[in-house]
């Protein structure tokens, strides 16, 4: 029988996460009071609905972030992803949905592999492939193309599963998928190790460039996803259909309470972070302000959870 | 666009391998050479390949034409430059763009208000852009996260201010005298193009003759040798950011004055674009290297192309892909010589 | 000897586990150079350091031209104590005007505007101090590297300039680096600075400092134990007094005859690297420790690193178990049954934010895999073992790894080397560093242990009494090449013949 014991990182770690657990409450009691019509379940629901696009994006970003980078180009992914399959989806079908899905990954792979390989920085790569996805998806398809016959393949995630909306279903259990083949694999102690040290970790002998390529690779699979998501809600592909879900879903994982200096962090975590930021839009829409307020909110956020879970012991040089 | 191998030197004592490649071989020498012109070279190449392939590149006309699309990328690009050279990055540029551009359409003689204040209007719009930035460089120094998220987040909020201060309804200018003069030319040169010619010469003379011009490569090559040196490291880091800020509202300004109206999307796509341009003008994203000139080769080259590639019958839809595509292949050439096994990229 | 500008009075310092320097004494007078030797880790560096204001000394004061020095580097700097640093600190990209007044350009920048021709004045001005006659104008990277060390001089006179009185210039192993007549530039100039300046002199090239200076103090273990003047000093007797004396019980060699086998476990043959190190061919035996010897810059830890994929050698192979081998990174060399001890513990050693148990396994997950997914039961039995038999102490296998003390730490990280069920080559870089007594003595023992059950083990010892008791076979290296061999079962060399070798 394993002693119970608290580490300081549990205690720690607990601290993080318990954070923006109580933020989420203390948001969703303010606009309660606020309205009350907004805590009853079907409006909960709506939230829920709503936050499914941003929450596959930001599990998307989290394997990436806790790796101790960052992937400035799931939205381009994402918005490709939904002209592609508004093209093929009619002819292909459930191929189309396949064949789109193996691209993005492919897209990722190939981000991943110019960052390991060429050594520059993941911002950078990921910024070049922002500039090129949706550069390619803007010379395919100039504005939204709608999608009727196909809708199928994709429209189930519209639909509802006891009540819950089936998207929502589908990002928490692509969390807990990650989660567990994070916690079960060695992989999972890899990303870690990368995120907390990554000079020990090579020479430890750890395949990190490899992890890289995966956790890229991961995180376009998930943008494809969002796209499909997206595809479903709005019957139709647009080149800028993921453009504004960007940074809610870099600010969602950031104020998750996953720093972005990598190491710690879960899809947990996640989750919670993308519940505050859809209050945070909802809330804004239901108080009745400017929408304005949003992007501003997205950004006060993201400066201040940023400063807070960042680990200065890390950065020597703050660039 | 290249970059010296120098190792990063500590002077409290890490060990970095000694002997390094020799900055003075022959080898060394050409390399510096030959990636200092290439980006000129580049810019030579495409407008003798484009006049080729349609004579019309080459007219006056078109000539005029790139002189005005150069513009407010120029203006861009030499406040990029400083930041770049300290070795950060500012993409809060487009958000700073649109909220100046508002506020400028909002001072003129317009649609919603009863000011009219002219030229000072820019003036004006300019130093709101350099209070942004002022703000973006105090919180990188002070809460030290590192710049690209804050002003990852700063593109946020500023868009935010920019579409609080729109309120869904762009202002329309109403100052006519204004519109035809950002319009319009000088002696047959377009007015806004002299504007970011003063402005470059501005930028330049900064980079030559100030404090903050040279301090900014020192820093760009070595903040702690800076430190330990008694430079005010993060002093001037705000001022770089300070000066982008600057340049984002001047340039947000303008084309203002231009579409005759203030718009929160007036800035879409013009970080990335500028962006791209100093880094393949050379001046490299570690920071050290480059300059204003160098930006501005950059600026031609992304003009040129994207001017060019309508001639030739590409889609300028592609123009982001283009960009993001150059701005890869520019920063693998400038930094594949660093490359080793143990180093440490995030 | 005047009255002393600069004096040092029983200065202690202390790094956890160890002695830095233990009520050290010395003093430099006006138009002096004064030299300061001593083997690596005897405290020289550490002293350098506090007098230019890096590090604050435990206990004992600094008096400069008669004041209290308080420490900081800005103050260290107003003090008129310039300082040339080992490694570069030069900026590469800016003319070497601006590198020699960096911080103190004084009139030629007025209200931030450069007056460029008064820069450039003022830098020739302590350039001509020199007898440089590098163009200030010059962009510093397109110097060769004896000329930047040149400006590196410069640069540290150029603080004379601020205090108006003569400057007291730290040189720290200027001429390691650079060949014969680059030396001699060197140390013409610093004969031509004696005339307005004080200098100290840190080398471990005895020649060089008994040519220039007047004084030398010899420090050994972070004590000062001796001072001599140059005319009159012998450089045998010199040389002697830099081992010292200390010798641990647990240093003596256990009489054990390395009965070396036939097999060979790792060859290397012409190795080359760049300029770090070329032509080094030597063979490991399993069961058999093979020490290099060798100062900072002698290419025994490249050497190392390049044998674990972390470098690339540019000639010559490598061949392990006679096969020859070529590493795309350390992963390749682990796989092999290679382990790595890094010299760098926290950074490079241990994944401070990971738990002990973590850090142990990260080497080889496979030996905890079973089917694809980590089997925690088998991962906490066989870490708690190899906790045991390691002896390392920490509250639980679930601490982070950061919080353990160096000597656990060190332990961890030999432990991961040594979870798989084979590990064949062990590679040893300075894994005694930092730590205390106790701690020392127990990896000595283990590393022991290893060697008898059959590894072949390559080490880099930070002294050599340490790598004299554990190494059956000793090769020498300096300035990349391998200098001299020893054989313990034909001689067991006294330190002092290694030391020849070596500098």
């Amino acid at each position: 029988m394993a002693v119970l014991f608290i580490s300081p990182r549990a205690l720690r770690g607990a601290a993080v996460t318990i954070a923006p657990a109580m933020v989420l409450a203390a948001l969703v009691l303010g606009i309660g009071v606020f309205e009350p019509s907004f805590l009853s379940s079907y409006s909960l629901l709506v939230l829920i609905r709503e936050s499914s696009p941003i929450l596959l994006l930001a599990l998307a970003q989290t394997t990436v972030i806790m790796l101790g980078g960052i992937d400035l180009s799931v939205a381009a992914v994402a918005s490709l992803t939904s002209v592609l399959l508004a093209l093929l989806l009619p002819q292909l079908g459930v191929l189309g949905l396949l064949a789109v899905l193996l691209l993005a990954t492919g897209i990722g792979a190939a981000q991943g592999y110019v960052h390991v390989v060429a050594q520059i920085p993941s911002f950078v790569v990921t910024l070049a492939g922002m500039g090129l996805w949706s550069g390619i998806a803007l010379s395919i398809a100039h504005t939204s193309i709608p999608v009727d016959e196909g809708y199928a393949v994709v429209g189930w995630m519209e639909s509802t599963l006891l009540g819950i909306p089936v998207c929502f279903v589908f990002g928490v259990g692509g969390a807990t998928l990650l989660w567990l083949a994070l916690r079960w694999s060695s992989m999972g102690r890899y990303v870690k190790a990368i995120g907390l040290g990554e000079t020990a970790a090579l020479l430890s002998g750890v395949p990190v460039n490899f992890v890289k390529v995966v956790a890229f690779a991961l995180s376009s699979l998930f943008a494809g996803l969002t796209g499909m998501a997206l595809v479903a809600r709005t019957y139709s592909g647009s080149p800028s259909a993921a453009t504004s879900l960007l940074l809610p879903s870099i600010a969602a994982v950031v104020v998750g309470g996953t720093a972005i200096t990598g190491g710690f962090g879960s899809y947990g975590r996640t989750i919670i972070g993308v519940l505050i930021i859809t209050v945070l839009r909802v809330g804004i829409a239901i108080v009745g302000v400017d929408p304005g307020y949003e992007p501003l909110c997205y950004g006060l956020v993201v400066v201040c959870a940023a400063a807070l879970t960042i680990d200065r012991a890390h950065l020597s040089v703050v660039k | 666009m290249a970059e010296l191998g120098h190792a990063r030197v500590s002077p409290v004592g890490r060990r970095v391998a000694r002997r390094e490649v020799g900055a003075s071989t022959i080898a060394a020498t050409l390399r510096r050479n030959v990636l200092a012109w290439t980006p000129a070279l580049a810019l030579g190449v495409l407008c003798i390949a484009f006049s080729i392939a349609d004579a019309r590149f080459a007219s006056l006309a078109n000539i005029h034409t790139l002189a005005s699309q150069a513009a407010l990328p120029l203006i861009l690009a030499t406040g990029m430059t400083f930041i770049i050279l300290q070795g950060s990055i500012d993409l809060s540029v487009e958000g700073v763009m649109a909220a100046c551009s508002l506020t400028f359409a909002l001072l003129v003689r317009n649609s919603r208000t009863g000011l009219d204040l002219g030229v000072l209007a820019i003036v004006a719009a300019s130093l709101l852009g350099a209070c942004f930035g002022v703000a973006n460089g105090a919180l990188i120094t002070r809460l030290r996260v590192p710049s690209f998220m804050v002003t990852l987040g700063t593109w946020s909020i500023t868009s935010g201010v920019a579409m609080l201060i729109s309120g869904g309804q762009p202002p329309q200018i109403r100052d006519m005298a204004m519109r035809n003069w950002a319009l319009g030319d000088s002696l047959g040169v377009p007015n806004l193009i002299v504007v970011a010619i003063v402005f470059l010469a501005v930028g330049y003379l900064l980079q030559t003759y100030t404090r903050f011009g040279r301090y900014s490569y020192i820093v760009g090559s070595s903040e702690d040798i800076a430190r330990l040196s008694g430079v005010a490291v993060d002093r001037f880091k705000v001022l770089a950011f300070a000066f982008c800020g600057l340049s984002s509202g001047l340039a947000g300004a303008l084309e203002s004055a231009r579409l005759g109206l203030g718009h929160v999307q007036i800035g879409a796509n013009q970080m990335f674009l500028a962006l791209t341009a100093v880094v393949i003008g050379g001046t490299s994203l570690s920071g050290g290297r480059g300059g204003v000139v160098q930006s501005m080769v950059g600026v031609l080259i992304l003009t040129v192309l994207a001017n060019g590639m309508i001639f030739v019958g590409v889609t300028p839809y592609l123009q982001t892909a283009v960009q993001g595509a150059i701005i890869l292949l520019a920063v693998i050439a400038a930094t594949w010589h660093l490359r080793g096994r143990l180093r440490v990229v995030k | 000897m005047t009255a002393p500008v600069l004096s040092v009075n029983a200065v202690c310092k202390r790094y956890p586990g160890v002695q830095a320097l233990d009520r050290v004494s010395l003093a430099v007078g006006m138009n002096e150079v004064v030299g300061l030797i001593g083997q690596n880790g005897s405290g020289k560096s550490t002293l350098l350091k506090i007098l230019a204001g890096l590090v604050k000394p435990d206990e004992g004061s600094v008096l400069v031209r008669g004041r209290p020095f308080a420490g900081g580097f800005a103050a260290a700097a107003s003090a008129g104590i310039g300082m040339v640093f080992q490694e570069q600190s030069l900026i590469l990209n800016v003319t070497v005007a601006e590198n020699i007044l960096l911080g103190c350009e004084g009139e030629a920048v007025r209200y931030g505007f450069y007056d460029w021709p008064k820069l450039r004045a003022l830098a020739r001005r302590q350039l001509d101090k020199l007898g440089c006659d590098i163009p200030p104008e010059a962009i510093t990277g397109t110097l060769s590297f004896a000329q930047r060390q040149m400006v590196e001089l410069a640069k540290s006179i150029a603080v004379e300039d601020r205090v108006g009185g003569d400057p007291i210039i730290l040189l720290d192993e200027p001429t390691s680096v650079l060949d014969a007549d680059d030396i001699d530039t060197v140390l013409t100039q610093i004969e031509r600075l004696r005339s307005h300046a004080a200098i100290i002199f840190v080398s471990h090239r005895l020649d060089e400092v008994l040519r220039v200076c007047d004084r030398v103090y010899v420090m050994t273990n972070g004590r000062c134990v001796a001072e001599c003047n140059a005319k009159e000093a012998n450089p045998a007797v010199l040389q002697q007094l830099m081992l010292g004396t200390q010798l641990i019980e647990e240093y003596q060699r256990d009489g054990r005859q390395a009965c070396l086998v036939e097999e060979i476990r790792l060859s290397v043959r012409n190795l080359r690297c760049r300029t770090n190190y070329q032509d080094i061919s030597f063979d490991l035996h399993p069961g058999e420790i093979v020490g290099f010897a060798g100062v900072e810059g002698s290419g025994r830890e490249s050497l190392c690193r390049t044998i674990y994929g972390v470098e690339a050698p540019t000639g010559g192979e490598v061949l392990v178990d006679g096969r020859e081998v070529r590493f795309r990174g350390p992963a390749d060399a682990v796989a092999l049954g290679i382990g790595y001890v890094p010299s760098e513990r926290r950074v490079e050693g241990i994944v401070s934010g990971m738990s002990v148990r973590e850090n142990m396994t990260l080497a080889h997950l496979d030996v905890v895999r079973r089917g694809g997914l980590i089997d925690l039961g088998r991962e906490r039995s066989l870490v708690a073992q190899l906790m045991q038999r390691m002896n390392i102490k920490a509250p639980s296998p679930n601490t982070l790894a950061g919080q353990l003390s160096g000597g656990n730490q060190q332990k961890v990280v030999l432990a991961k080397c040594l979870i798989s069920e084979q590990p064949r080559i062990l590679i040893l870089d300075h894994p005694l560093r930092g730590l205390d007594v106790g701690a020392k003595a127990e990896i000595f023992r283990q590393v022991r242990e290893l060697a008898a059950s059959g590894m072949g083990v390559l080490l880099i010892a930070d002294t050599l009494e340490e790598l004299i008791a554990l190494s059956d076979t000793i090769l020498v290296m300096r300035d990349g090449r391998i200098t001299a061999r020893f054989q313990a079962s034909e001689h067991i060399p006294e330190p002092i013949e290694i030391l020849e070798h070596m500098i």
